[in-house]
């Protein structure tokens, strides 16, 4: 019980369903419901919305993390949740973030857009490695 | 932690007397454990579970425990149990705690807590012994209906057989019960190869999962191993039924994730619900069951409903169950022989033995129904030794030079002692080995298990003999009546042994042929090899694809050399 336990990076994309009009206030909802319980649970992440689609990293103990994506798999505001990764880590990328959030206008909103339209068009999964990398740049520049 | 330390400090004898206050016996689940192994389980069990001494205070408690009493914020060493549990339980609740603390006795207690996400629990005081006590808190929209502290399952909180037990015969009514049986797919292959710690991690998320989509007055229980069940005593309708148990599958589909490892399952579900024909809720959770058995057959991750048809196929099945294991004995197999007819001396050259079955009861079974369902029930070796010598004594005064052919299923030639049954029966007979032709399918060639045995058969002089060739490929079933244009022959199909894969080769060729298919080759690494393959005995070989992929650079400059 007291060892040290390790830490989980996950990285999972799913499918929007929050109705249009109501968009900004449920992300508004969800990321301030995110933050409180992540910082109490020290997991940090960031999340990725390009109204369409959601990819989200989260990093944190690998209990509290497994514990958050059964949490996020009930969550009726998205469905079709696929796991790109899921791996043991030596230290967090978004150390600074309890939940960083990149939608709105963002590059990284554009950059992810264009992920999804080849995944789609190519039927190859999204690359784990390409979400991590579009998050961990643009929120960490 | 403090409290982790503290435990290690309690006897066996101690330890023991908990465990005999928690469920009656000292093991879990049946299963007899080291003091270790108890601890163990506690500590992993989702049960809120502590042990306090005289003085109230704390000297153990599941990891559980503490998440609902502190928020994941460890507990200090020896905390009073009211200061532990001051901020989950209403103030209400908290007197009445103390008053109960106060008795020796065993005690049940309704509480309210100030967690919005639990409200109401019970808190079971168990008795005193050896100066500590048990207490467990259970949450209500689990357990609503559970009466006893020895009908909750440790490892999930749901509850267990015995409150199965109890539900179906005090509580089953012919107009409102239903049972909703749940199995997940191939959870034995993540015990197998994940371990079984994170298999039962794995019993309790899925618990979890599931427990949000009931009613709290649903009875929700895990029976054993991955097989839960619901009894729903209040007569809902079946199309909600339906939609619980779709709500079921998917929930186990969506992807768990347990020490940083993705593991996807899913559930089989099958519904079965009570009408005035019920005589005893045992029909009811048989026909669930064969609800359930119907959803696996169909390919699983769905549900299935309980109808008639369901149950006269399985009645049919158990007939057939109960008739073959007494087929035997009433004389009911016979031995009949099929002539073989050699084409060229248009002679008789020996017989196909094979079993006949009239049923007293069933009347004539055909084998295709009735071997499968032997061999499920381990009749197989019976009812085949018995049919082989019967085989064996009519053709050893047959001529010599005739041969006796013979099907065997896959299950006898696994069998450790069929080559040695064999050989005996052969010796007592004194008949020749090389006489007898052992019949086997393409499912038992393609078994690799069999091979050995096989092997040892036919060096022991035995024949080998493949019955339907190609019965198991679809694809050359339908060769002759879909519009195929081409086939491709793989270079490996036959080993390394070359005279065997020109053998191979040729045959498929053979087949093209036959058809109008042409054939081209896989696995031939330049122009040379080929037309070497092609003067040597495959005229008719149409070309080949060579063993390595290029380069969309390469292709395209090979593309180009080739148009110049």
């Amino acid at each position: 019980m007291n060892e040290t336990t390790s830490n989980t990076r996950l990285i999972y994309v799913s499918a929007n369903c929050i109705d249009s009009e109501l968009l900004d206030k449920e992300i508004d909802a969800i990321l301030s419901v995110a933050r409180e319980h992540n910082k109490k649970n020290n997991i940090t992440g960031a999340l990725l919305f390009n109204s369409g689609y959601f990819a989200q990293v989260l990093e944190g103990p690998e209990e509290a993390v497994e514990m958050l994506f059964e949490r996020i798999q009930e969550d009726e505001r998205h469905e079709g949740c696929v796991v790109l990764s899921c791996e043991e880590i030596s230290k967090y990328s978004f150390s600074e973030w309890s939940m960083a959030y990149e939608g709105g206008d963002s590059e990284a909103k554009t950059h992810f857009s264009h992920l999804i339209k080849h995944s789609k068009s190519t039927g190859e999964v999204l690359s784990a490695n390409e979400v991590f990398s579009v998050l961990f740049e643009h929120i960490n520049q | 932690m403090s409290i982790d330390r503290k435990q290690k400090k309690l006897s066996t004898a101690t330890f023991a007397s908990y465990l005999l206050l928690w469920d009656g016996h000292p093991n879990i689940m049946g299963v007899a454990m080291t003091n270790d192994e108890i601890t163990e389980a506690l500590t992993l069990s989702s049960l809120n579970i502590a042990i306090i001494n005289s003085l109230n205070n704390i000297t153990w408690a599941s990891q559980s425990f503490l998440d609902l009493v502190n928020d994941k914020k460890e507990l200090a060493q020896a905390t009073n149990l009211l200061d532990a549990t001051q901020t989950l339980f209403s103030d209400l609740a908290q007197e009445k705690l103390a008053s109960a603390i106060a008795s020796a006795k065993t005690k049940v207690i309704p509480c309210v807590c100030n967690n919005p996400s639990i409200k109401n629990v019970l808190v079971y005081l168990g008795d005193i012994v050896e100066e500590h006590r048990v207490v467990t808190i259970i949450p209500q929209s689990i357990t609503n209906q559970i009466r006893n502290n020895d009908e909750v399952d440790p490892l999930t909180g749901l509850g267990n057989r015995k409150m199965f037990e109890r539900v179906l015969s005090s509580d089953f009514s012919i107009d409102k019960t239903a049972i909703i049986m749940i199995d997940l797919d191939h959870f034995k292959r993540i015990n197998d190869t994940l371990g079984h710690v994170v298999g039962d991690k794995l019993l309790k998320l899925v618990s979890n999962r599931f427990v949000k989509l009931i009613r709290p007055n649903d009875n929700f229980i895990r029976l054993g191993g991955d097989e839960f069940v619901v009894i729903i005593n209040d007569n809902v309708q079946l199309s909600r039924l339906k939609s619980l148990a779709q709500r079921f599958v998917v929930a186990a589909s969506k992807t768990f994730v347990i020490q940083s490892q993705q593991i996807n399952i899913g559930a089989s579900v099958g519904i079965a619900v009570s009408d005035s024909s019920y005589k005893h809720s045992d029909e009811l959770y048989r026909h669930a069951d064969l609800a359930l058995y119907e959803s696996k057959q169909l390919g699983r991750s769905r549900l299935s409903v309980f109808n008639v048809e369901l149950e006269q196929r399985a009645q049919y099945r158990r007939a057939i169950e109960i008739g073959l294991r007494r087929g035997l004995v009433k004389k009911e197999f016979s031995v009949l022989f099929i002539p073989q007819i050699d084409v060229i001396t248009n002679d008789l050259s020996g017989f196909e033995a094979v079993l006949k079955w009239r049923s007293q009861e069933l009347g004539l079974v055909e084998p295709q129904k009735f071997i499968p369902i032997a061999e499920d029930i381990g009749e197989i070796n019976t009812i085949g030794q018995w049919s082989l010598e019967q085989a064996i004594q009519q053709a050893k005064s047959w001529p010599s030079h005739f041969t006796l052919s013979f099907s065997i299923t896959l299950i006898q030639i696994l069998e450790d002692d069929f080559f040695a049954f064999l050989t005996m029966l052969v010796e007592k007979h004194t008949f020749e080995a090389s006489n007898l032709e052992i019949m086997l399918s393409e499912q038992t060639l393609m078994e690799q298990k069999a091979h050995k045995n096989i092997k040892t058969l036919a060096a022991s002089g035995f024949k080998i003999a493949l019955d339907d060739p190609i019965a198991r490929y679809e694809s050359l079933r339908h060769l002759s009546t879909l519009p195929i244009s081409r086939m491709r022959v793989h270079q490996d199909f036959a080993g390394h042994d070359d005279i065997i894969k020109d053998k191979t080769i040729k045959s498929i060729m053979d087949i093209g042929q036959m058809l109008g298919i042409p054939v081209v080759a896989q696995g031939i690494n330049n122009k040379a090899d080929f037309w070497q393959l092609k003067k040597h005995g495959f005229p008719d070989l149409q070309g080949f694809f060579t063993n390595t992929p290029l380069s969309v650079e390469e292709a395209n400059a090979l593309v180009s050399n080739t148009q110049k």
